[in-house]
């Protein structure tokens, strides 16, 4: 079951595309809340003169009118409230009320004339009234909008017949900011389409040498291949082509390099089996020998009859041959050969190693079983490197099982391939040695018995095979070597 | 010292009617309309602050309509105090008993002031001969430095009243002067120190009066000594050669910047005598006082 689709399943054009339209979006709508909000710092900052200038220019008339009031100059209230309704006419003042009160906060003029006389209390009033210069607060109409009151105070130095004050409507301010925010949310949907357009096209522009590249990385399966195309950008994809030729031609020398510790490896292995084989082949080279030197002795020391005679060479004869095919056997297993493909039968291969150790198996009368399915395919292989694996595989099992033990050696036809087994029922391997054991030069026998090497060679044999080996093992309880091969090398299977 | 004894005496002085229950008591100071209302307001109201910090009483303004209402109400108690013309001094003296206590130390220090005749720059006329024929406003009737020494001037001339076309006493200095830059008059008369103020404004000054005794402060008869002594001496108390005052006094009227000096009734003897010398004064020594009041 697939997991949720993640940022890196993404293309790196869709990410370029999100990321630059996401960027220039915020851009934009931080830029324009800025704008908006200094819009409204400017309109609030001019209204808010508009008003301190309207107001104070006021306070001279109504100051004056005051105080002529206060000579008797002047019939009461009837000239402040000719002013305040001629600046209330005025056009774009944004006027939404205009007073005087008193010192005590009692309304002498008004706009609404229904206000006369009343005393103002609230918070507003009572720092207007208590401010000695001109005071600009923010209070809500008794409709609930929004506006600024302007207050000044009616003196003359410290003589003060009261307080002027003017409430101005935010309303047309509010209006504007609105209109501009309307602006800004339609410019950024506008560039919001002009730079998701412009960020598909650059992202095709930017990343289609990209893909043209990974097709030609994808096209070059082999280290002996050579890209091509590419790398003749001056750009980042060229650089990037550069590497990666260059990074092939590493890989080749690494691989040969690696192609050449495996032989040396094979070759050493190969040379220390021979030498675990020495006391076998003597032994199989001494008996016919024994044989031969009795028949030829015998026909020195007197004249035996033809038929005698006959016998005495056919036993020469027959001794002769087996000392050459053992010869031929060990030369066949010892000579040194590129890896060769071909179609390997593989019991025949088994019962030839089984051969190779027969002294061995019995010197130490080891119960060596063969046991070979009956309709067993025919794989490609190199015959010589399968039969050191499992001569590796064998001789260790002979190592491993006590005097009469037993080694079980099978090959049966398995998913695409054959599977051959090596079990035997010896001291078996450590649990901590497990995930050990084919590494290169990785040993638990003791100084001089073993180079490390076997089981790494043959690790590396059967993935040269595109096979698979492992093991089931048990300290005390014996091992079971599985070597699964592929009935053709390409013919990979998953490994179970 | 001063203060607590000030602070009782007015308590004793104005009694509940100028008292609210939680305010410091009011005092209330009458000023000549010699100016428009609200260069007064401007140029008086200070003076008001520093009495009120020093003497911890409410002292108010109370302007009037003319000289006249000024009189009037110090002469029925509505003012306790009052700064007056020399005119109106004298006559408030004659009606009932005004007491002067200090007055301007004026430019010269000296506690005298002058009257001038000024004419527009532009007006071509160069000597107060030349204004016969022409239109002339003087300051009200009842001052001195506007209307009483400039009539001197007018006089010692050689030009009568009767020789000028038009002429008249206007509401206060700031009208004379107004009214002769708009060139509604040839010329007026005003205080050196107004026509100062003005000069930049294109008045030119065509002749200057001798000096005479600067305007009084002045209060009622009947007010506690104590109340007045405390007023005279805190103005009197005002030093502009200390910074502090020198601050003090800064926003305060031309006239006081230099401070106070006492004020005295046989400072404006001279000016009692010029009234009855004159054909317009009314000559009948009625600006001096009662026989044997107090001097």
């Amino acid at each position: 079951m697939r997991g949720r689709l993640s940022l890196a399943d993404w293309g790196l054009r869709i990410k370029f595309v999100i990321f630059t339209t996401l960027l220039l979006l915020v851009v934009v709508l931080v830029v324009g809340v800025l704008m908006v909000r200094r819009e409204r710092e400017i309109l609030t900052e001019r209204m808010r003169e508009t008003g301190i200038t309207l107001v104070e220019s006021l306070a001279i008339a109504f100051t004056d009118t005051l105080m002529y009031e206060e000579l008797r100059l002047l019939e009461q209230g009837d000239l402040l409230d000719t002013y305040i309704a001629q600046a209330m006419a005025r056009p774009g003042t944004d006027l939404v009320y205009l007073m005087v009160l008193d010192p005590e906060g009692r309304v002498v003029a008004h706009n609404d004339t229904t206000q006369f006389g009343l005393t103002y209390g609230d918070a507003v009033a009572r720092r207007a009234l208590a401010a000695e210069n001109t005071l600009v607060q923010r209070d809500r109409s008794r409709d609930g909008r929004e506006l600024l009151d302007v207050a000044t105070p009616l003196a003359i130095s410290t003589k003060r017949w009261g307080t002027l004050r003017a409430g101005f409507s935010l309303h047309r301010l509010e209006a504007a900011l609105a209109s501009g925010i309307r602006q800004i949310l339609g410019l950024t949907a506008i560039l919001f389409v002009v730079s998701l357009g412009l960020a598909l096209a650059l992202g095709r522009m930017l990343l289609e040498p990209l893909r043209r590249f990974a097709r030609v990385m994808e096209r070059t399966t082999g280290l002996h291949d050579v890209p091509t195309g590419e790398v003749d950008r001056r750009d980042e994809i060229g650089m990037l082509a550069r590497q990666f030729a260059a990074m092939l031609g590493r890989l080749r020398e690494a691989n040969a390099e690696l192609q050449r510790q495996h032989d040396a490896m094979g070759r050493a292995e190969k040379l220390a089996s021979i030498g675990r084989l020495a006391s076998g082949v003597a032994h199989e080279i001494n008996n016919p020998l024994a044989g031969m030197q009795t028949c030829v002795a015998a026909l020195q020391a007197g004249e035996p009859d033809p038929a005698t005679t006959r016998q005495y060479l056919g036993l020469v004869q027959e001794g002769l041959g087996r000392v050459q095919g053992t010869v031929r056997q060990l030369l066949d297993f010892a000579r040194q050969r590129e890896l060769v493909m071909a179609p390997v039968d593989v019991g025949r291969t088994l019962e030839e190693t089984l051969a190779l150790v027969r002294y061995q198996v019995e010197r130490k009368r080891v119960k060596l079983r063969l046991t070979l399915s009956p309709s067993l395919p025919r794989i490609r292989a190199d015959a010589g490197q399968l039969q050191q694996v499992v001569l590796n595989l064998l001789l260790n099992a002979l190592d491993a099982v006590p005097e009469d033990g037993s080694v079980d050696v099978g090959a049966r036809a398995d998913t695409g391939g054959i599977e051959m087994t090596v079990a035997d029922d010896g001291c078996g391997i450590q649990e901590e040695h497990l995930g050990r054991i084919f590494d290169p030069f990785f040993s638990t026998k003791g100084p001089g018995k073993g180079t490390g090497l076997g089981l790494s060679v043959s690790y590396g044999i059967v993935q040269a095979h595109g096979g698979r080996i492992g093991v089931e093992s048990r300290a005390g309880a014996g091992s079971t070597f599985r070597v699964w091969l592929p009935a053709t090398p390409d013919g990979r299977e998953g490994m179970a | 010292m001063l203060v607590s004894s000030c602070l009782g005496v007015l308590v004793l002085a104005l009694g509940g009617a100028a008292l609210a229950a939680d305010e410091a008591p009011v005092v209330r100071f009458g000023v000549i309309t010699r100016y428009h209302p609200r260069l007064i307001y401007q140029t008086h109201q200070p003076v008001m602050d520093y009495l009120s910090r020093t003497l911890r009483a409410r002292f108010e303004l109370k302007l009037g309509r003319s000289f006249e209402d000024t009189n009037r109400d110090l002469e029925q108690g509505t003012t306790q105090f009052a700064l007056l013309s020399i005119m109106s001094y004298l006559e408030a003296r004659v009606r009932f008993g005004a007491v002067p206590l200090v007055k301007p130390r004026g430019e010269g220090g000296q506690g005298v002031t002058r009257g001038v005749v000024v004419t527009r720059t532009d007006s071509g006329i160069t000597t107060l001969g030349a204004l016969k024929g022409r239109t002339f406003a003087f300051a009200p009737a009842k001052s001195t430095a506007g209307n009483l020494l400039p009539r001197y001037l007018l006089f010692a001339a050689g030009v009568r009243l009767t020789d000028l076309e038009r002429y008249a006493n206007l509401a206060n200095y700031d009208n004379v002067v107004l009214g002769v830059l708009r060139g509604q008059y040839d010329a007026g008369a005003i205080p050196e120190l107004v026509a100062e103020r003005y000069r930049e404004r294109g008045l030119r000054v065509l002749a200057v009066s001798d000096p005479a005794p600067s305007e009084p402060i002045v209060t009622r008869a009947d007010l506690p000594a104590a109340l007045a002594r405390s007023v005279r001496e805190a103005l009197l108390a005002l030093d502009p050669g200390d910074p502090r005052d020198r601050e003090i006094l800064k926003g305060w009227d031309d006239e006081f910047r230099r401070g106070f000096v006492t004020a005295d009734d046989r400072d404006y003897d001279g000016i009692r005598r010029m009234l009855d010398a004159i054909p317009q004064g009314c000559g009948v020594r009625c600006h001096y006082p009662p026989r044997g009041s107090a001097r």
